[in-house]
Parts: structure tokens; C-alpha cells; sequence
């Protein structure tokens, strides 16, 4: 049954602690308040994306893992969160292993896409959580994808691994996906009293001019106690900073999609 | 002064031979009436149902229910859905009624609304709906709509909006009309539509509800939501970076610039570095 055009985007940035889960969990949730159905896929073996849903794996649990190794049926692997209209399929640490397991497999850069392909119609909105590397497991994001959206954190460093993610996203265009295009890029951890926050963003809308959205991800600590919780905020904090900033990422977004 | 009633008792004139058709003596055959499919009331509460199962069991049908006669076989039901289905519940055969005239849907429609508005019995979204209806359907306007039920066309208007309100707030709406302790009300869901987004009325109307907000409260946040619509633009940062920039080369020392707050801050370092920039401020002066 086709119900919805569905849009895969995906979270990916190579450089870890950008926001990528963050961003991850907190668009998925706003995005499925208007009550249609959206999917977190957590393809990152640290499984944080999981964890701050407050979802719990034990021994039986199906995940991505089983998904993408084992061919399990997705319907099996697709669990429900505190959120009406949002799922999630879960990760775990045994996909560390997928890797190298993937490795001596056949279209090993296709798997995600063919799990993926199982569920169209199904959900509006897929949102993939990738792992801060530019492996295998990123591979499979990016060729299952629609589009990627980029949190960029207001350091230097961000900066230069942009242009390796690029790169990246080139490859990945010529060889694997070449419909890929990217949705966004977030600045996160703004902090406007700091000069090299608001030189990040100079640089960066320099660079992708009207890609950069409006909406910036500002410093806020109720984001980060958030996941503590498993909550994502709007059900932690709504009234914080986070909060109010993510859902105005997620408005902006629907915008630019309808 | 208003006119309140809006149907006088000319509508309720009848002088056909209904024998037939089991009316005798302004009661009814249960079985011969229909029910309108456009009834505008289509939340019914259990409870308040069953009061009215009891009331009807000890002192039977007061209020006749109103009907129109469409062949020569059935009734259809204009107003008294309540009492009919209670008097089904209760397996009556017969109930009174009065058997009215209706030329149109259009005035059948205004009947049935205009009953369950003068008892002030239908909900907010319910009122809506038909409103909706009058208008969309038979082409009203807002105007012509506030005539013919005795409400202002402001009124109407305001109640109209709140067709645009997403589904499941809708629902909640319809299902918490009789209780008085549920947070979100008729004031706050016209606050909320002022947002337009969905995603923002979703967000604020949970949090309404989770965290009790009264509609002042609720207003201000809809003005600091909106107000946020215009962050600080982009383009001054870069316009702000570009002044400080050459200002720090001119000077030689960190300088802020606050479109917002309005000012230009100039760093010094020590008392010889102040006296420095001052003489560079001082000779630039011509």
C-alpha cells in the first residue's frame, strides 16, 4: 500500500560530535507532530540515536543489523517510540561488525537501500542517523539517501572536514547515487557572542549561500540532558531554546519540500 | 434587539392527512423517520445520552422532536436526534413530534443548526462543520449565515477559522467538549491558528495541554514563536563582521559593532594603548 511519497534524508557529517544524532532525533520528532509518519533509522553502532528515544535493545530485539546482514524482515525490525507518528529502527553495537562483514558481500553498497526500498510509501519522511566515519556504513547512507543534510559545528575544524564530506558526496553522485543532492547545511552549537561562531557562518553561507538554513542550532544544554532521558525535546523541554530551534528547523524544511 | 428565534411558527404549520403514515394525535411511528444526513451534531456524548434514557423512562418525551415529510411512506428527521435514538434505546413506538415545513436542504440544515445553537448544545468544532457547510454547500455568506442562526458575522467568522485547526486537535476538542478541566479551548485554538505552520500549532498545542497554559500565555508565545520568524538576518552579521573588520584594521584593536543594541565597542589593552587610539580617532578628525 503506497500512501506517501517518501523522502529519505540523511544526517551525515564524518566528524563526530557535530550534532548529527541530535539533529537526527530532534527533526524526526518535530516532524512527526503533524501526524504523518515519519522513520528514524539510527545506522550509527554507538547506537545513540536509539538510547535517546528512550528505546531499549535486548538479545531478541531486531535492528538495522539484522536488516542489513541477515536479510530479516523490516517490518520485524521497525519499533515505536513515545512519539505516536514516529518509528524507529534501532542500532546496536554488533553493527561495528557489519563492516567488515560487508565486506566479501555482493552490492555491499546497496544494502541499506534495498531495506529502505521495502518501506516506500509507507512513511513520509525517512531521517538516517549516520556513524561520524566515512566508511561502509556511511556508504550505505548516502546511496540509500534523496538527500543529506550537514551539521556543521561552529569550529575550525568543521570546516575542513566539510570539503572531505564533499568529496565524499561527489563520489558517492558519480558512482552510487547520482540523484543525491543536499538538502541543507545546519550550523549547530551557535553561540552568538563568540566571533569564531559568527565567522563559521560567514564562511560557510559564503560557500553554500541559501543551502545554510535560517535556522541555527544554537548552544543549549537541555539538548544535551535531553537524551538522558530518552526524550527528544520536545517531550524533555519544550519551552527551551533547543526546542524552539528545532522546531523551526523543522518548519523550514517542510517549507522547502512542499 | 436581535432576532433570536429566527423561525417563527410559520414554519410549523401542517394540514395534510398524514394518518397513513402513523401520525395520529402529534405522536409518530418511530420506524417511518429517517435522520438527516446532514445533521450538524455528530459528536454524541454517552453519558449525557443515558441521562436523557432515564429522564424519558419517568416522565417520557417532552419536547416533541421536529420532522418533514419526504413521500408517502417516511419522515425525515429536521431536529431531536438525541431523543430519537434515546427513544429507540428505550424501544418506544410512537414519539410526539412536530411535523414542519422545509422548502430547502438549506432551511433544513439552518433548522437543525439553529435548534442545537439556541440550546447552545453543539460543540465548537460541530458549529464549525455546519457553518462549512452553509457556506460551501449552498453558497452563504458569512454574513447571510449570521442572519439566519442570530449570531454576528464576526462570530461566525472566528468560528469558521477553526475548520483550518489539524485533525487531532480537532478530535480532542470534540471529545473534551464537556469537560471543563481540559486546557485547550475554543480561545486558545483561535490564538494557535495565528501561527499558520503546522508544525508550530502541533508543538505549542501539546505543550498548551501538557503544561495547562492559559490563552494569555498562550499569546505570548505565539508573538515570541512569530517574532523569531525574523531572525537576526544573515546579512547584517555579515554587514556587522565587514564594519568590524575594518574598523579593528583602522585601530589596530578589537571593536564590537551592535546594530541591535546600537554601539560601537573599542578594546584597549593598557592606559598607553587607549591614549593611542584616541589619537588615532583625534587626527582622523580632518
Amino acid at each position: 500500500m503506497k500512501l506517501f511519497n517518501s523522502k529519505t534524508i540523511a544526517i551525515a557529517n564524518q566528524k563526530g560530535g557535530v550534532g548529527k544524532t541530535t539533529t537526527a532525533v530532534n527533526l524526526a520528532a518535530y516532524l512527526s507532530i503533524t501526524e504523518t509518519p515519519i522513520l528514524l533509522i539510527d545506522m550509527d553502532p554507538q547506537a545513540n540515536a536509539t538510547s535517546g528515544l528512550g528505546i531499549e535493545i535486548d538479545n531478541k530485539s531486531k535492528t538495522i543489523y539484522d536488516a542489513i546482514i541477515d536479510n530479516a524482515s523490516v517490518d520485524k525490525c521497525i519499533h515505536k517510540t513515545n512519539l505516536k507518528y514516529l518509528d524507529i529502527i534501532p542500532s546496536t553495537y554488533s553493527l561495528v561488525g557489519a563492516e567488515i562483514e560487508l565486506v566479501p558481500q555482493m552490492k555491499r553498497e546497496d544494502r541499506l537501500k534495498n531495506v529502505i526500498n521495502q518501506l516506500q510509501g509507507k512513511y513520509k519522511y525517512i531521517i538516517i542517523d549516520s556513524a561520524p566515519s566515512l566508511g561502509l556504513l556511511t556508504l550505505n547512507v548516502l546511496s540509500a539517501s534523496n538527500s543529506v543534510i550537514i551539521p556543521v559545528q561552529c569550529e575550525y575544524y568543521a570546516l575542513e572536514g566539510l570539503s572531505q564530506l564533499l568529496n565524499t558526496i561527489r563520489l558517492v553522485q558519480k558512482h552510487l547515487n547520482k540523484d543525491l543532492f543536499i538538502e541543507g547545511i545546519l550550523i549547530t552549537m551557535y553561540d552568538n557572542r563568540l566571533n569564531l561562531s559568527k565567522q563559521v557562518l560567514q564562511e560557510v553561507s559564503e560557500y553554500f549561500d541559501d543551502k545554510v538554513y535560517k535556522t541555527l542550532i544554537k548552544r543549549n544544554v537541555r539538548l544535551g540532558e535531553a537524551p538522558s532521558h530518552g526524550m527528544p525535546i520536545l517531550l524533555y523541554d519544550a519551552s527551551s531554546v533547543g526546542a524552539q530551534n528545532y522546531m523551526e528547523l523543522a518548519s523550514e524544511i517542510l517549507e522547502k519540500n512542499e | 434587539m436581535n432576532n433570536r428565534l429566527g423561525k417563527g411558527i410559520e414554519a410549523l404549520i401542517n394540514s395534510k392527512n398524514l394518518d397513513d403514515r402513523g401520525y395520529i394525535d402529534g405522536f409518530v411511528n418511530i420506524n417511518k423517520i429517517k435522520t438527516n444526513p446532514n445533521q450538524p451534531r455528530k459528536y454524541f456524548n454517552q453519558k449525557s445520552l443515558d441521562k436523557l434514557v432515564e429522564s424519558i423512562k419517568e416522565k417520557g418525551i417532552l419536547q416533541p422532536i421536529a420532522i418533514k415529510s419526504i413521500d408517502d411512506d417516511y419522515f425525515e428527521l429536521i431536529a431531536g436526534e438525541r431523543r430519537l435514538r434515546a427513544a429507540k434505546i428505550l424501544k418506544l413506538e410512537t414519539v410526539p413530534a412536530y411535523i414542519i415545513k422545509v422548502d430547502s436542504e438549506v432551511e433544513k440544515l439552518e433548522l437543525a443548526l439553529i435548534e442545537n445553537i439556541q440550546r447552545n448544545d453543539l460543540n465548537a468544532i460541530e458549529e464549525a462543520e455546519a457553518y462549512n457547510l452553509l457556506k460551501n454547500k449552498y453558497n452563504l455568506t458569512h454574513k447571510e449565515i449570521a442572519k439566519r442562526v442570530g449570531k454576528s458575522r464576526t462570530e461566525i467568522t472566528r468560528t469558521l477559522e477553526l475548520i483550518k485547526l489539524p485533525n487531532n486537535i480537532k478530535d480532542a476538542l470534540i471529545e473534551n467538549s464537556n469537560d471543563s478541566t481540559f486546557p485547550f479551548t475554543r480561545g486558545h485554538a483561535r490564538t494557535i491558528l495565528i501561527l499558520k505552520d503546522s508544525i508550530k500549532i502541533q508543538a505549542l498545542y501539546q505543550r498548551i495541554v501538557k503544561e495547562k497554559l492559559s490563552v494569555r500565555k498562550t499569546e505570548q508565545l505565539v508573538k515570541k514563536v512569530n517574532k523569531n520568524l525574523t531572525p537576526p538576518e544573515r546579512k547584517t552579521i555579515k554587514n556587522i563582521l565587514k564594519e568590524e573588520n575594518s574598523l579593528s584594521r583602522v585601530l589596530a584593536t578589537k571593536v564590537e559593532v551592535s546594530s541591535s543594541r546600537k554601539y560601537i565597542k573599542i578594546h584597549f589593552k593598557s592606559e598607553k594603548d587607549k591614549v593611542r587610539i584616541i589619537d588615532i580617532i583625534a587626527s582622523s578628525k580632518k
